[in-house]
């Protein structure tokens, strides 16, 4: 039960691909990641992730890598806060008998949302998990990026909510979230490469 | 019916009336949005891109309805150019106060958003934040001091008490919760203000490295939903009965009232600092908004005017259309009638002048129809007649002829429509009569009705017309020409004539010849009588005198045989005759006698045979050569010449036959006059040897006359038409009948 309560269907969010279609043109003209020489380049990655059955619930341990834009950095250091998305997807290889024939099925589709906030009074940073409401503090920027870099005993998906057959596999990918951005900012989010930050898709199969 | 119902609304104002409304209350939204409207903030990105997809859905139409209007103008519609002037007006006209509004807007805009940020309270909104800090400092330490003081404490409490201790102090201290943890993280004790929590709050592992860095840690933090807590976190001094190093954690709640003050501190400056860090985003954003209200605005005014400039065109197009379709000649073109106004009046005086106009088209057509009849019936009524009837026009040119003027004058009139006189005649030499005869009344001025006889020597031989004309004269009393009507009286006047010398003749010879029998009888019974009793002188005298009146008897009933022969008019024997051959067996007759004349011949070798009663052509021969012997100069011997020649002309054949004498000549008031039958230059004779040649000839369908020759004499020229074989009965029949 705690279980399906941390699970939380993702809405449908068309409008970064509306966005997406309409400034296709744009986007090419924009400029790539302004990363001087020998500075790490900004993106998000996934180094590992696994999962660990723990009292008939799939618990996810996963070391994540957040290397934020000036921009982004910026604007975090400003006030603004900023929404990190950890996307997780259980997905079902498709199968004869049980699946259509053309894509895998998609089992649960999980969310986690946390947000990163500065607090000026005592100069800390706070990373509050949208989903649960926990918050953390942090000395420094670099501090709530290593804390959110390494997640731990997340609840994935309840084992009961899994048939017996097929082989099931996990998609994780994490991005910043633009549309949690102030409006003034989102147009120019969307057209700028240093605010499209997102990992690539990190799978791996889900042992039983 | 319905696509047309559809494509009129697609392209009716309707739509665009929709689509424009939508996106102004998308702009809307989104204006509200970029202020900070939590309701529209999350459709932000989707009124942006409604608005720019209805734009572009909105440039798109521009750009089609400026693509077909410049096709229009390159295919030179008509109304197209008249289209492009207006839209440009139109356009100039709505976006010059556009673009203006836009530029005040956008600077009043940014000033606005300027004017949001001050120095002064950024500076005070900085000194308050301080202000909070250091007076939450002086607390701080207070509170790290107490708590090392407790830690101090800690040390050498034995382990069983430390629960009990800890909880005492925390009391003491006002502490919400104080934690004792081990050197692996494991608590060792807690007390806490909250008796239901079960689980002590840990510090973190950055808290643990600050620790381990500085010796102690002080912090401002949020405590779940207790509020704002101080943290304080200290190490425990070691002693020799606990090796392992101990810290311990100290949360001390801050006062509401000061925690809440803090807080809007905290929160005012946060928004203050996010606020100027948005500045330029939030510029850009208006602008953005703005320029999006700039190009909504421009572009639905571009399409009014396109629209405007369509609706307000489209009765000139159908105008100019309509005009273009009433110069084709098609009359039935009416206009939609759209509208009261001007250019509706225009509208309905256009329909009103093509019922005019077709209404006239039609009462035209319908007397054109009556005259076209009139014509006809009157063409009808002219081929019915046997009068030729030709009418010329103002330059003399013919004009229109019938049938029986083409008949009579063996020529078809029909084909010379249109030509001169001379024209006609230099095709066709036989009317040269009828031209001369023409032109000499066309030419003349202030005759009007005429009326002479031309005489013509056409295909079938001599032809005698009866002309008669007058001037032809316009509706206005202008001159337009002449109508010229003939009748072939050939027949008619030679049966005339005939008839007239054929009873002149009979009553003659009739009187005549009844006294000549007993005057020849008493005086041949004078002669028997009294010739034997009388002496010879007066028996050579009585002789002599009753021969003379014998012999003058004798001549007198020649003459009057002569004149019988004239009105007899036998039947003609039609055969094809040699001319050559039957003058040169004349000739030799002559020659063979007693005469002294020297009669040559130049004979034309072409000359065709001569359909012709050669006893008759003999007569006449006979009777010219006779007249030649008599014409000629006394004392010289006689000298005569005859020829035939072959005339062949493209309408029609002739064959001549001329006969010249070297005497005197004619007199020049008997040349027209020679050929009469009371009519003679001679003292001996009846007169009528030229009148029977006269009469011959034209019972062959020929004529005759006679002219002077320059170097003395007289020359008699024969012409006789050469027949051709299928109007050979024809004119046979006709011959018959004369």
């Amino acid at each position: 039960m705690h279980c399906l309560e941390s699970v939380e269907r993702i809405r449908v969010r068309a409008w970064p691909a509306v966005w997406l279609a309409v400034c296709s043109l744009l986007l090419v003209v924009t400029e790539p990641s302004t990363s001087a020489p020998g500075k790490i380049e900004a993106g998000f990655d996934i180094r590992s992730a696994r999962t660990e059955l723990v009292d008939g619930v799939y618990l996810l341990d996963a070391d994540l890598s957040f290397v934020f834009s000036d921009e982004s950095l910026e604007a975090i250091e400003n006030g603004i806060p900023v929404t990190i998305v950890v996307e997780m997807l259980v997905l079902r290889e498709r199968g004869l008998i049980w699946d259509n024939l053309w894509w895998d099925a998609e089992i649960a589709h999980i969310e986690a949302r946390f947000r990163i906030e500065t607090r000026p009074l005592s100069n800390t940073y706070l990373l509050r998990n949208l989903n649960s409401g926990e918050t953390r503090v942090f000395a420094s920027l670099e501090e709530l990026v290593d804390g959110l870099g390494r997640l731990r005993g997340f609840p994935l998906i309840d084992e009961h909510l899994m048939g017996n057959e097929g082989h099931y596999y996990l998609r994780m990918r994490t991005l910043l979230d633009i549309e949690s951005l102030p409006s003034p900012m989102r147009p120019w989010a969307y057209l700028s490469a240093p605010w499209r930050l997102k990992s690539d898709w990190y799978e791996w199969p889900l042992e039983r | 019916m319905a696509a047309r119902a559809l494509k009129r609304f697609f392209t009716g104002v309707g739509p665009i009336l929709v689509l424009v409304l939508l996106l102004l209350v998308s702009l809307v939204m989104m204006s509200n949005a970029t202020q900070g409207s939590a309701r529209f903030g999350q459709l932000y990105s989707a009124m942006l891109a409604i608005n720019a997809l209805g734009l572009i859905a909105l440039a798109g139409l521009i750009g089609w309805n400026l693509f077909s209007l410049l096709r229009r103008v390159g295919a030179g519609e008509p109304g197209a150019r008249l289209t492009v002037r207006m839209v440009a007006v139109f356009v100039i006209l709505s976006v010059t106060p556009v673009l203006v509004v836009y530029y005040f807007s956008l600077q009043f805009l940014h000033r606005s958003i300027d004017s949001w940020f001050d120095v002064r309270i950024e500076r005070a909104l900085d000194d308050a934040l301080e202000l909070s800090r250091t007076a939450l400092g002086v607390r701080m330490r207070e509170l790290l001091a107490h708590t090392e003081v407790v830690a101090g404490d800690l040390v050498d409490m034995p382990a069983e008490q430390i629960a009990v201790g800890l909880d005492d102090r925390r009391r003491l201290a006002g502490a919400s919760e104080f934690t004792l943890i081990g050197a692996n993280g494991h608590i060792i004790a807690s007390s806490s203000i909250d008796p239901t929590a079960i689980v002590p709050n840990r510090p973190s592992d950055a808290i643990l490295v600050q620790l381990r860095q500085s010796g102690t840690y002080i912090g401002l933090d949020p405590i779940g939903d207790a509020g704002m807590h101080v943290r304080v976190v200290v190490g425990l001094p070691e002693n020799v009965a606990t090796t392992e190093p101990r810290i311990l954690q100290a949360l001390y709640p801050v006062a509401e009232r000061t925690s809440t003050l803090a807080d809007t501190v905290q929160t005012t400056y946060g928004k203050y600092r996010e606020l100027a860090y948005l500045r330029k985003p939030l510029k850009t954003s208006f602008t953005l908004t703005l320029s999006l209200v700039l190009l909504l605005s421009l572009f639905a005014a571009v399409w009014a005017a396109f629209y405007s400039a369509r609706r307000m065109v489209a009765p000139l197009q159908n105008l100019s259309q309509g005009t273009r379709a009433v110069a084709d000649g098609d009359y039935e073109t009416r206009l939609p009638s759209s509208s009261e106004d001007e250019v509706g009046f225009l509208v309905e005086s256009f329909n009103d002048m093509t019922r005019r106009l077709a209404k006239a088209r039609d009462e035209t057509r319908l007397s054109q129809q009556q005259v076209e009849d009139q014509r006809r019936y009157l063409e009808a009524v002219l081929s019915q007649l046997s009068t030729g009837v030709l009418t010329l026009d103002e330059g003399g040119r013919l004009f229109t002829c019938n049938r029986a003027a083409s008949q009579i004058l063996r020529v078809e009139l029909g084909d010379e429509a249109g030509k001169t006189l001379d024209e006609i005649d230099e095709r066709h030499a036989h009317l040269h009569p009828l031209k001369q005869a023409l032109q000499a009344r066309v030419s003349a001025e202030g005759v009007e009705d005429w009326r002479e006889e031309v005489i013509l020597l056409g295909p079938t031989g001599r032809q005698v017309l009866m002309c008669s004309g007058t001037t032809l004269s316009a509706s206005d009393g202008a001159f337009a020409g002449h109508v010229i009507v003939f009748d072939d009286v050939t027949d008619l006047v030679q049966a005339q004539r005939n008839a007239a010398w054929s009873e002149v003749a009979r009553r003659l010879a009739h009187e005549i010849k009844n006294p000549l029998t007993p005057i020849q009888l008493s005086a041949e019974r004078l002669r028997h009588k009294y010739l034997g009793k009388m002496q010879s002188e007066d028996s050579n005298a009585l002789d002599r005198l009753t021969r003379t009146i014998v012999q003058q008897v004798e001549a007198m009933k020649t003459m009057v045989n002569a004149f019988t022969d004239y009105a007899r008019a036998p039947q003609m024997q039609l055969r094809n005759v040699d001319v050559n051959e039957l003058v040169a067996d004349l000739v030799e007759l002559y020659r063979a006698g007693e005469s002294e004349a020297v009669i040559e011949t130049h004979l034309d070798g072409d000359v065709p045979p001569l359909e012709a009663d050669p006893d008759r052509l003999r007569q006449i021969l006979h009777n010219l050569i006779k007249n030649a012997l008599e014409a000629s100069e006394p004392g010289n011997p006689a000298r005569i010449l005859i020829e035939t020649r072959y005339i062949n002309e493209p309408s029609r054949e002739m064959v001549e036959i001329r006969t010249r004498d070297f005497g005197r000549g004619l007199p020049a008031h008997m040349a027209e006059d020679i050929f009469s039958p009371q009519v003679t230059t001679k003292t001996r004779g009846s007169g009528l040897g030229l009148a029977i040649v006269k009469k011959i000839v034209e019972e062959h369908g020929g004529v005759v006359w006679a002219e002077n020759e320059a170097q003395g004499g007289a020359t008699v020229i024969m012409r006789f038409p050469v027949v051709v074989a299928e109007s050979e009965s024809a004119s046979t029949s006709h011959r018959h009948a004369i």
